[in-house]
């Protein structure tokens, strides 16, 4: 009955209905861009996190000019038989241009084995990751995008054809991997690398090593690249807690202002929400007074009145998630994924902050004098 | 007027604690604003600076993964494909087709030669590129090195069957007084002293060694069909914008197109110095519309929140209104008074916002420059001008005559 009432009266007052439901959407689509923003880096630091981090090496080398595959492998083989390790992944980044949609993009691209993948500790946000036939090279070109990545912001998604090196990938899946170099994945084994000679950007090798450690990572880095020297090749050489260490180092900086400017956007909307939600209450004082004089509980008319502003809450939430891909698309670059515990943790607090807002221009704006004083008329 | 702005100003200190929250609210949006401005205006100004460094140097395509054998990676016909497409207008094309050959011979321990003999066909904007000299229509150049050995080839070639070893990979060519034949095919030529030879830099190869034919003879000259021989083949090809006015990444597009027409098992792409600025000039584009689109919706938001607190404001009000147009004021008239209050709280709250920038830029902002330009503030004044009007127009409901009369009848 209550949620019939309110329903019609959201359908009698058509024109203020639709100016709040307007003004809801825009103030819905910056909480939900802020907190999914707090969300995001809160999951990163989830994912970034090893799973065993006291065994894993992490080996980097820069090069300028390209290893052999196979020697790599066998090196890495090799390293596995003397028991230096239990299993290695290896990936191999460099810069490259990418063509989607008529537009190019100059961004990293990563070959990445599947130990890498698993070892890495990527997580799948959308799609699928890599099948052994994608390995073999049996079927389809597919690759992997970086979630937050400069081709996953200008909205290519899965399925989309993307062309590198010369080839086309179709986009198997989105992946969220924070401490990962390249904004786009591919299967190693199933593309040719190579880099001009004397390129100065040259390719960052990364190989992750599983295992009891013996010895220091930079002694393992020797051991499993001779051919490499100190000086020129191994840029770094970390084992798994350092890798964290220096993660959460260096992106605190960049989060810590993420989440300030995501809770200063959240307040500014809740504040403008506020003033909208005073004034849109008040404007309906009259109707209510004479309900009240008429008989109505107070109580009621106060829950009649939250009901009919979290209906046009509901409406105008489910509006602003239809929008959301769009608006982040252009606003924001963080592209469209949307976590679903921001979704829930928006739609209770607009519940909550809507209730209290009510509740609070009501009691505020109608005591017995005023009711009096409106009804004299 | 004099009426007017007194009980502007008694009406500003009578809801002073409403208007310092809709002030507090625009100061807010107008920094938040203003950063947002600020960074897509520096947005532009840098991607109007990576343009036009972009357009200061020669910037390489280099074929990567294989070169062909079978035939030109860039064809002739795909290079004047390109040239002559209007949307690559701004774009030069350094081009030249290159073929490693050599020349060898062998008659004893002291009288025995090996050198290395590579031909081109260049176009002029590269000949000039690097030899910084007029050319001369039809003239092949050769350098010292190449001539010298075209030379001896002359002399060779008369008693090759007499020699133990004589090889001469690519075209029989070879140097007659003034003339030098091509497969029978006689051509005018000049030498190119070795003093102030340019250095093919970015191909870390040395001209003295080259035979330079204009880009068009490469039709005459079938080194395509010589497909069997180790003579490999490569495209040369190096762009510099002719100014910084383009809009897409020329370079990149028609890289994609040669890509797509070449019979190369390989691919061609730029130095690693482009992709870097490519990289950045994507960013600023990027950032430039993020941050327009960024500012406009903050400015939206703080409209919203103006409008909810004139609805406040103009309800509370009612009975004021109703009096005053009781007394012989009219609705125009009160219109008026409430913009020119609206407009002071919300150029007081925006100048403030202003002013105070620099802070939340710390907060938006985590890294990268940030230029002050004065385009946020016109912005901001023209938006405070709109949204106080509109924001009162919204609210127009509680000032409309027959809410007037029911004003007037409940004091009564």
């Amino acid at each position: 009955m209550i949620i019939r009432n309110a329903w019609k009266q959201i359908l009698y007052d058509k024109y203020n209905s639709m100016i709040l439901w307007a003004a809801l959407v825009i103030g819905f689509l910056f909480p939900l861009l802020a907190v999914n923003d707090i969300n995001d880096v809160i999951r990163d630091g989830e994912v970034a996190k090893y799973e065993d981090a006291s065994k894993i090496s992490v080996l980097e080398y820069l090069v300028t000019s390209k290893i052999g595959e196979e020697e790599m492998e066998a090196s890495i083989i090799r390293c596995q038989e003397e028991g230096m390790f239990q299993k290695a992944g290896y990936s191999v980044c460099l810069s490259e241009i990418v063509y989607s949609h008529g537009r190019s993009y100059s961004c990293s691209i990563s070959g990445i084995s599947k130990e890498y993948l698993s070892l890495a500790g990527y997580e799948l946000i959308e799609g699928a990751f890599f099948s052994d036939e994608d390995y073999a090279a049996d079927g389809e070109n597919v690759c992997l995008l970086s979630y937050r990545s400069a081709l996953q912001e200008q909205n290519i998604r899965v399925g989309d054809l993307i062309e590198i090196l010369g080839e086309s990938y179709r986009v198997k899946g989105i992946v969220r991997a924070p401490r990962a170099y390249g904004s786009v994945f591919l299967p190693y084994g199933a593309v040719s690398f190579s880099v001009s000679s004397g390129s100065p950007l040259g390719m960052q090798y990364q190989i992750i090593t599983y295992g009891e450690r013996k010895g220091t990572p930079m002694l393992l880095a020797k051991k499993v690249f001779p051919f490499l020297d100190s000086e020129s090749g191994v840029s770094a050489a970390q084992t798994g807690e350092e890798q964290e260490e220096w993660y959460y180092g260096s992106m605190w900086e960049v989060n810590r202002y993420r989440v300030l400017r995501a809770i200063l956007v959240a307040a500014f909307a809740g504040v403008s929400l506020a003033l909208l939600f005073a004034g849109m209450i008040l404007r309906g004082r009259y109707d209510m007074a004479v309900r009240i004089a008429l008989g109505a509980g107070r109580g009621k008319v106060l829950m009649e009145s939250a009901v009919r502003n979290i209906l046009l809450m509901c409406i105008a939430f489910l509006t602003a998630l239809i929008l959301y891909p769009c608006f982040t698309a252009v606003v924001s670059g963080a592209g469209s994924h949307l976590l679903f515990r921001t979704v829930v943790q928006v739609g209770l607090t607009g519940t909550v902050f809507i209730i209290l807002i009510n509740s609070a221009v009501f009691f505020a704006g109608f005591r017995k004098r005023d009711i009096a004083t409106l009804l004299k008329g | 007027m004099g009426y007017s702005i007194r009980k502007i100003v008694r009406n500003l200190c009578d809801n002073w604690l409403l208007y310092l929250v809709i002030a507090a609210l625009f100061m807010l949006g107008a920094g938040l604003f203003s950063v947002c401005m600020n960074y897509r205006m520096t947005s532009r100004e840098l991607l109007w600076e990576s343009k036009q460094k972009s357009a200061e140097r020669l910037y390489v395509a280099v074929e990567l993964n294989g070169q062909s054998r079978q035939g030109y990676s860039i064809s002739y016909d795909t290079y004047v494909r390109l040239r002559s497409d209007e949307q690559y207008q701004d774009l030069e094309m350094l081009f030249a087709e290159q073929f490693y050959g050599g020349f060898g011979y062998y008659r004893s321990e002291e009288d025995a030669m090996m050198r290395n003999l590579n031909t081109y066909f260049m176009n002029d904007a590269l000949f000039e590129e690097l030899y910084h000299l007029p050319r001369k229509d039809g003239v092949v150049y050769v350098g010292k090195e190449a001539y010298d050995t075209l030379t001896i080839v002359s002399g060779m070639r008369e008693i090759k069957d007499e020699l133990p070893y004589f090889n001469m990979t690519g075209e029989e060519m070879y140097i007659e007084g003034d003339v030098l034949f091509v497969e029978g095919e006689a051509y005018p030529y000049e030498v190119v002293e070795d003093a102030g030879l340019p250095v093919f830099e970015d191909y870390m190869e040395s001209m003295t060694y080259a035979v330079i034919f204009p880009l068009e003879n490469v039709h005459e000259i079938p080194y395509e069909k010589d497909s069997e021989d180790d003579n490999r083949h490569y495209s040369r090809l190096s762009y510099r914008y002719r100014n910084a006015d383009y809009r897409e990444d020329l370079i990149a597009g028609q890289l994609q197109e040669i890509n797509h027409a070449t019979s190369s098992t390989g691919y061609f792409t730029v130095q690693d110095e482009y992709k870097e600025l490519k990289r950045q000039m994507d960013d600023y584009q990027w950032d430039m519309d993020r941050w327009m689109l960024a500012a406009v919706s903050i400015l939206l938001l703080a409209g919203v929140g103006c409008m909810g607190a004139m609805f406040l404001l103009l309800n509370k009000r009612r009975h004021l209104i109703a009096v005053s147009i009781a007394y012989g004021s009219t609705i125009r008239r009160e219109i008026f008074e409430a913009v020119a209050e609206n407009l002071i709280v919300l150029l007081l709250g925006g100048g403030i916002g202003i002013a105070i920038w620099p802070l939340f830029r710390k907060i938006i902002l985590y890294q990268g420059e940030l230029r002050m330009n004065v385009t946020a503030i016109g912005i901001l004044a023209a938006a405070a001008l709109v949204f106080s009007t509109g924001s009162v127009l919204a609210g127009i409901h509680e000032i409309k005559v027959q809410n007037v009369a029911a004003a007037l009848k409940e004091d009564a």
